[in-house]
């Protein structure tokens, strides 16, 4: 019997609970946003097998404001390897557009991936939902993320708190201080502020991960980064400890030197961590500090006679001065 | 349920349970080998011998016949307090050691009376959380039958290895097998479920042709479940010397080149412990 007749079928009971396994995990995982969405917006997404098909990878449109950002570039490249090794599994979310192309709703790590592997095709699921409802359920699939750093997670919930009170990033920021700020002192809300307020309380409580009072104080504060690090994050070029390192040093050159550096080189954390301690910061030092200094150093260069010599010439005048 | 995890030990342990739906497809070879081999790697290693025939005893050179105070039976027994019956062979310290509870024909007897038992699936699991071993790895040698005994060991271990032949009646029983692991992790609600370690194949012979080429398909057959194919062990009449004189097989013939196909297993069992 040659090689081509060998019969390679022994593992297809297997294969099949494994791939039941697959589908039972994918209908739970969408049952979960199903739950969320249902308490967010009010709506479910229905999802079809007839849904389920083929799409050419070409055709998968990603949203830049929506792509996700940081991801692991090593998770990013077993993640790669794997697909290479046993092909794509599970399918991604997409939502139909015109002239057959398909908007990504959820999946970007492992489109990212199929890329990466030069598939040609990738295995779908096409929901049927609106522009709304495709945000909210893309923001929601990011916050899902495991190596979301919290500066994103800030960003994200921004965004969907911005998306649900229909308004802007800005503003969505100085109405959760609001909140706080009459929370702290009892003070009655405005029939508006009390609606905001209340689906303020409602998507932290669907997130369910952090308080929105924590989210205020621990979380927003973070945004406060300086510009080129939140941008470095954002754009994936430097890791989120690293940049809470890095924007620690207060003055702005070197720290650009530091970010530069970093991204250069992969510098690794305890490198940066050393880097940045070797800052120093460049004030000038006060005239005491100086005089401190000098009198530290001074006992031994007295040991030399002719430094001895002039240095009591030196006090002398000292005295004098003091004594004016 | 969230397995709890043994309390005495410092650093993380493995439980490694080598399983195959088929007979003789060198679970007990592969049990005694990695654990040599382990140990001369410095570290500590406890087999538990869950199986219902001889061949642990045979195999590691002990008394075939010890008393059942001195088996697996009695630990898994009410009468158990604490105390291990572990015994070590002549050859159990090249560095770290190498300690055995055997099992045997008592093991019949246990496996149906473990019906009656309450936590019947988790006995083991509560035995190794109430008296925790400080191995850093328990390997579960089982029958090769996937009955009550197996289950048990499925609830209690961290990882799973699975020999197999390169025959369609083993990779057969390969096929069930993984079957029914993913529905016994999901029956027993095991969170996190043991990881499969991978599959090796075993007794392989290069001089038949089916053999080598299954030995190619294999990969491919496994890749669609995402299982993991170890390079194969290879068929040497020296295992069976070298199980009849009760050593293992580096003892009998040090430079015999079946030495070196357990290094790959071994090796991600190290990593693995390192990650801790
Ligand atoms: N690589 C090998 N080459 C040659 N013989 C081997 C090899 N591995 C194991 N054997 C022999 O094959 C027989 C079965 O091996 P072993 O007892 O380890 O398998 P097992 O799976 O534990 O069997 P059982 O199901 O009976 O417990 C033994 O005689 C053993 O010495
Ligand atoms: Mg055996």
């Amino acid at each position: 019997m040659g090689k081509a007749t060998r019969n390679a079928d022994f593992f297809s009971l297997s294969q099949q609970t494994a791939e039941l396994e697959s589908a039972q995990e994918r209908i739970a995982e969408l049952e979960a946003f199903n739950q969320q969405l249902q308490t967010l917006v009010g709506t479910q997404v229905s999802s079809h097998a007839k849904n389920a098909i083929t799409v050419p990878i070409t055709s998968i449109v990603r949203d830049p404001e929506q792509a996700r950002r940081w991801f692991d570039p090593e998770e990013q490249a077993k993640l790669t390897a794997a697909m290479r090794e046993f092909g794509f599994r599970g399918r991604l979310w997409v939502r139909a557009l015109p002239d057959s192309k398909y908007q990504l709703v959820a999946g970007e790590r492992r489109l990212r991936s199929a890329l990466a592997a030069e598939f040609t095709e990738v295995p779908v699921e096409i929901l049927d939902i609106d522009d709304d409802l495709a945000i909210v359920l893309s923001l929601l699939e990011n916050l899902q993320r495991v190596d979301l750093n919290p500066i994103e997670e800030t960003q994200g919930i921004l965004r969907l708190l911005s998306r649900r009170l229909q308004c802007s990033v800005a503003e969505v920021t100085s109405l959760l201080y609001r909140m706080k700020n009459q929370q702290q002192r009892q003070e009655e809300p405005t029939l508006e502020e009390s609606q905001a307020f209340a689906t303020i309380n409602q998507v932290f409580e669907t997130i369910g991960r952090i308080s929105w009072m924590s989210f205020i104080t621990m979380r927003l504060p973070l945004l406060n980064f300086p510009q080129e690090i939140l941008d470095a994050l954002q754009q994936g070029q430097i890791e989120y400890t690293k940049a809470t390192i890095i924007a620690r040093v207060k003055d702005e050159q070197p720290r650009l030197q530091l970010l530069q550096d970093t991204i250069a080189n992969n510098l690794s954390l305890s490198e940066v961590k050393l880097r940045a301690k070797e800052i120093k910061p460049s004030r000038i030092p006060s005239l005491q500090e100086e005089f401190k200094q000098v009198i530290k150093a001074l006992p031994k260069a007295l040991k030399d006679p002719r430094k001895a010599k002039a240095a009591q010439a030196l006090l002398e005048k000292l005295k004098q001065l003091v004594d004016e | 349920m969230a397995k709890p995890a043994p309390i005495a030990t410092k650093t993380k342990q493995i439980v490694l349970w080598i399983g195959a739906n088929s007979g003789g497809v060198s679970k007990t070879t592969l049990a005694i080998h990695i654990a040599y081999e382990m140990a001369c790697h410095g570290l500590d290693v406890a087999i538990l011998d869950l199986d219902t025939n001889v061949s642990m005893a045979q195999f590691s050179g002990l008394s075939k016949n010890p008393p059942w105070e001195e088996t697996i039976s009695y630990v898994l027994s009410d009468e158990f307090s604490g105390n291990w019956p572990l015994v070590t062979p002549s050859w159990g310290n090249p560095n770290g050691k190498v300690e055995i509870c055997r099992g045997g024909p008592v093991m019949v007897q246990t496996g149906l009376e473990l019906a009656l038992k309450k936590r019947r699936e988790y006995i083991l699991q509560d035995r190794l959380t109430d008296f925790p071993l400080p191995h850093q790895l328990v390997i579960l040698d089982c029958p090769a039958t996937l009955g009550s005994l197996n289950d048990v060991a499925l609830a209690v271990s961290t990882h799973l290895l699975i020999p197999v032949e390169l025959t369609p009646k083993s990779l057969s029983g390969c096929d069930a097998l993984l079957t029914w692991y993913r529905l016994s992790c999901k029956e027993m609600r095991l969170n996190p479920p043991p990881q499969i370690l991978g599959v090796v194949p075993a007794r392989y012979n290069q001089e038949e042709s089916i053999q080598r080429d299954y030995l190619k398909l294999l990969p491919q057959m496994l890749g669609g479940q995402n299982i993991h194919c170890y390079p194969f062990i290879r068929y040497s009449r020296e295992f069976i010397n070298a199980s009849e004189r009760g050593i293992p097989l580096p003892l009998h013939r040090k430079s015999h080149k079946a030495c070196q196909d357990f290094l790959p297993i071994c090796n991600d069992l190290i990593a693995s412990l390192r990650d801790n």
